[in-house]
């Protein structure tokens, strides 16, 4: 297969991108419409059919430097969903808010091309230029609502530390390839292999443990995002929590599952006490916070910690668990940001008060939060309680008992924060009652939302039977 | 293929609340009707099995067996056995009653019923599993209803109960999900198939490990004493169909999970940790029991003796005997259906007075004689008078469990004193006292649905005294697997002996 077809999925990503931005400039269109935002769910579908038909081809390209296998198209096929969800309900909030759904649109997608990429990255440049066409579009999502402060604050305290953690994640990269030659994974992990290594070869590994840490929130690379996801919009952060944090894993996965795996005894443990770390300091700190936004930025953090403890399992176990993970954590993030989206233009900055009573406003929204909540929360059989299965199983596997019991226990402290927003919407008396109103895309991502949390979480067999075929390809 | 009996049994009530998921709020009548018809149908099913279960052929019966999580070897298997079966009757009757014991309700009756018919379904969904990811998904499901249950339709404190309730029963969960995963792994067998672990020798060591790991997550759920602090908040927090399943069935889930789990699999840790059972059944009773005496608020009154009530199933559970396990079963029944009836009436009492303060009350007979006679029969099942379930249920477990535990059977018989004296004291002051305050004078007695309530749980309250073979053939013979891995050995009788083979085992 040529290198073309390996690369159509994102070929087609890019293209819509680049034709939603091009026609906006000669065509002079309405930037308020919500054309390009379907047009770019359409090809996010067509790449989607295209990724899906590359499951099984397990094939290199330019000089070994980029790979397409089942572990990359099932992390493609994860930003694609995450994409197409919030490309569903994002216009109805941007034109709300006045801000341009195409240029949001073509961004998003550029965003979409960076996931994408990075989970078949074979060697530190394409995976640092992966890394990049994400976070430089980032930058522009969090901060396109100009005007406002809180975006913008947003978009620039995630350019600034976002910026430092690639400074840190390139320094390690450089450091291995200073020590190894190459910067070709294959290389490095034979290299790694081959004998003793110097001191600087863990630095190496850890500064670029702590660059990647960034991108998934791992406690104590984790303070920009309670501020980021309180000051960005919604469609833009649900994004950002799913498909950067996905693509950001199946890197961990490629590095530390294999290229470092001869180092193991410099990262594990750390990776294991920062597991923990994480599961605590995401409960912990999420129990006082009153901004929904807030709070699902400290969950989102603990979910972290919950997938590290799959990516310490190193086994096939493990990763598929990361995989699967991934995908059901998405769908239930960006559910629950959809119906946040929804509830935009009626709530003071997103304080959970303000969620008081949307039983009453609106109750099939307030109905798919529960479900989204309650999935995140781990309420079987919904897809979060099957994903926390997967990845505790795995631990318990890789013998990692007493951390798995700690974190199952430092778990039980997520019950009270979510349920705790159950109870305002359904129990506290609304301030008014107008009924709460929003567009079809928002329907449409709620519905499928909905679906998919439910569904994925009756009838998970396939989807962990795809991953944990996925996971056989971690070795290259 | 045959039709799916068990299933019909356990969905019914989901099904009843998908129906009303789809009705406008404004139709409350047919609202309650379609609650009332699936659990009624819910109830018949039950009813069926328990009659259609053959006690010759014993083991599990109507099985339905569909691979799940095929990668985990996880099944969606239900069926019953003799003590499903029973326990399946037992959610049936609490929840048919419950429906109409909530008939009063005006607050969002759509979403009360939804929630209500779920925790029914969950509940039930436990029984009739014979996997174990399945029995624990049904296990976790049922909080969120609970939940809501009592933090929207709750009284007192009813957000902090709920909470409460939550947390402690998620606690609970995370342990037993623990348990589950390491037995996974330790068996091997890539199953969590409940049959086919029975089968799986385990050694003595994972045995007293996982016994543990599995006693301890669902005794949050019993409670037992001290994790029970949840539960009497619960009670009085829920409203009144929220408290009858939850001391109805919910109680029962944990203490279900004991013995259909950890006995069963791991009799070697049964019998290891058998004495600190024991010991922590009897301060479940006495404890519970004179924190009940001390309650002003009959709910509370009604929670604690719950608690002090689970206490002999304990007991029953700890001694390992046929007679000690069957009693203890026997007693999830007769006390499933009596602390029903006590909340119902308890709720139905406060509708009317507005006030749960028993000093209150007083000489509401007068006015309300049908409510006053169904406490009492609701208070003499407590007390463990013959003719009601609860006397078989409890003499069961007293005469399984004195040979193993003379001492401690005999601090338990004592119970029943302070039960009679918590308990006979409510029914004078709340009914049988001269009627205190002129304005219940006009105070209606029960009413239609109110009888419904009444006449089903008292009927099966007198008609198991009465005729308890029915029941108890079943639970028996449920037992016999159970009892198999445990061939004749009995516990580690007394805790100097007990500590001498914790010593022997490090």
């Amino acid at each position: 297969m040529d290198a073309v077809k390996l690369l159509l999925p994102e070929i087609i990503v890019s293209l819509c991108g680049l034709i939603i931005l091009t026609e906006r400039i000669f065509t002079k269109a309405d930037l308020q419409r919500k054309d390009a935002a379907w047009f770019g769910v359409g090809g996010l579908l067509l790449a989607g059919i295209f990724a899906a038909k590359l499951f099984g081809v397990n094939q290199t390209a330019f000089y070994g430097s980029y790979r397409v296998d089942d572990l990359a198209v099932f992390f493609k096929l994860v930003a694609i969903v995450a994409a197409g969800m919030t490309l569903l309900f994002a216009p109805d909030f941007l034109v709300r808010k006045g801000v341009k759904s195409g240029d949001f649109a073509s961004v998003v997608l550029f965003a979409a091309a960076g996931m994408m990429l990075l989970p078949s990255a074979l060697d530190f440049i394409t995976l640092y230029i992966a890394l990049e066409l994400i976070s430089v579009s980032f930058y522009v999502l969090l901060a396109l609502q100009r005007g406002e402060v809180r975006p913008a604050e947003a978009g620039l305290k995630y350019l600034l530390l976002s910026g430092l953690a690639s400074a840190v994640l390139l320094y390690g990269m450089s450091l291995i390839y200073g020590l190894t030659g190459s910067t070709y994974l294959t290389a490095i992990r034979q290299a790694f292999s081959a004998g003793e290594w110097p001191v600087l070869s863990g630095v190496g590994c850890l500064l670029i443990l702590a660059g990647l840490g960034f991108k998934i929130y791992v406690v104590p690379f984790h303070m920009w995002a309670p501020d980021v996801y309180e000051g960005g919009p919604s469609p833009a952060v649900a994004f950002l929590a799913t498909g950067s944090s996905a693509a950001s894993l199946a890197a961990v996965l490629r590095l530390f599952g294999e290229t470092f795996a001869g180092l193991s005894g410099v990262w594990l443990p750390l990776l294991v006490i920062l597991a923990l770390i994480t599961v605590a300091i995401g409960n912990i700190l999420a129990l006082p916070q009153t901004n929904i936004k807030r709070l699902l930025a400290y969950s989102s953090i603990a979910h972290a910690g919950y997938i590290l403890l799959a990516v310490v399992a190193r086994s096939g176990l493990g990763t598929a668990a990361v995989m699967y993970y991934s995908l059901l954590y998405a769908v239930s993030t960006v559910t629950a940001f959809a119906v946040i989206s929804a509830f935009a233009d009626f709530t003071a900055g997103g304080e959970t008060s303000a969620f008081a009573g949307l039983n009453r406003r609106a109750p099939f929204l307030t109905f798919v939060m529960v479900i989204a909540l309650a999935s995140l929360a781990g309420v079987p059989p919904l897809a979060g309680f099957m994903a926390k299965f997967a990845v505790f199983a795995a631990a318990v596997q890789a013998g990692y008992v007493v951390i798995a019991a700690v974190a199952l226990l430092l778990s039980v402290i997520s019950i009270y924060y979510y349920f705790q927003v159950i109870k305002v919407m359904y129990v506290d008396e609304p301030a008014e009652t107008t009924p709460i109103t929003y567009g079809w895309g928002t329907q449409a991502a709620l519905i499928l939302g909905l679906a998919g949390v439910i569904l994925l979480g009756l009838f998970p067999g396939p989807l962990l039977r795809l991953a944990q075929v996925a996971a056989g390809f971690t070795r290259f | 293929m045959s039709f799916p009996v068990v299933s019909a049994t356990v969905f019914a009530p989901l099904v009843g609340a998908a129906l009303i998921f789809c009705l406008s709020p404004a139709r409350k009548e047919l609202i309650r009707w379609i609650a009332a018809v699936t659990t009624g149908i819910s109830l018949v099913l039950a009813a069926y099995l328990v009659l259609a279960y053959d006690l010759s052929a014993g083991g599990v019966q109507f099985a339905e067996k569909i691979n799940w999580l095929p990668s985990f070897g996880i099944k969606y298997f239900v069926g019953v056995d003799g003590i499903s079966a029973v326990m399946l009757l037992l959610t049936a009757i609490v929840g048919f009653t419950g429906v109409f014991a909530s008939w009063g309700i005006q607050d969002r009756v759509k979403e009360y019923y939804i929630t209500f018919l779920a925790l029914t379904f969950a509940c039930a969904g436990v029984f009739a599993s014979f996997d174990i990811f399945l029995l624990f998904v049904f296990f976790e499901l049922a909080v969120l209803p609970k939940y809501i249950l009592i933090s929207v339709w709750g009284s007192t404190k009813k957000e902090y109960a709920a909470m409460k309730l939550a947390l402690y029963l998620t606690l609970g969960g995370a342990i037993t999900l623990l348990g589950i995963l390491c037995l996974y792994f330790v068996a091997g067998i890539n199953s969590l198939d409940l049959l086919e672990l029975a089968r799986h020798e385990f050694t003595r060591n994972q045995q007293l490990l996982l016994f543990a790991i599995f006693a301890l997550g669902f005794s949050v759920q019993v409670p037992i004493v001290p994790l029970h602090s949840w539960l009497p908040d619960a009670h009085t927090g829920a409203p009144t169909a929220g408290s009858m399943i939850l001391a109805g069935v919910v109680m029962k889930l944990g203490a279900y999970g004991i013995i259909r789990i950890a006995c069963w699999l791991f009799p070697q840790g049964a019998l290891f940790w058998a004495p600190v059972i024991a010991v922590l059944a009897i301060v479940c009773v006495v404890y519970a029991a004179f924190v009940a005496m001390g309650q002003k608020d009959l709910k509370y009154m009604i929670a604690n003796s719950s608690i002090s009530h689970m206490g002999y199933s304990v007991l029953g559970i700890a001694a390992l005997t046929v007679a000690s396990l069957a009693g203890a079963l026997f007693q999830f029944f007769a006390h499933g259906i009596m602390a029903a009836l006590n909340f119902a009436i308890a709720g139905m009492t406060y509708d009317r007075t507005h006030t749960r303060v028993i000093a209150a009350m007083g000489g509401l007979a007068k006015v309300m004689p049908v409510l006053g006679i169904a406490f009492a029969i609701g208070c003499l099942a407590s007390v463990g008078l013959p003719g009601t379930a609860s006397f078989w249920a409890e003499f069961s477990v007293f005469v399984g469990s004195f040979p193993i535990f003379p001492t401690l059977s005999i601090l338990a018989i004592s119970g029943i004193v302070f039960t009679a004296y918590y308990m006979l004291r409510a029914l004078q002051r709340v009914y049988f006292e001269p009627l205190r305050h002129k304005e219940f004078a006009k105070l209606k007695d029960a009413v239609w649905h109110d009888w419904v309530v009444i006449t089903v749980i008292v009927f099966f309250i007198v008609a198991m005294g009465v005729y308890p073979s029915l029941l108890m053939n079943l639970i028996t013979s449920g037992l016999d697997p159970i009892m198999a891995g445990f061939k004749g050995a009995t516990p580690v009788a007394g805790l100097t002996t007990w500590l001498a083979a914790l010593g022997g085992v490090r």
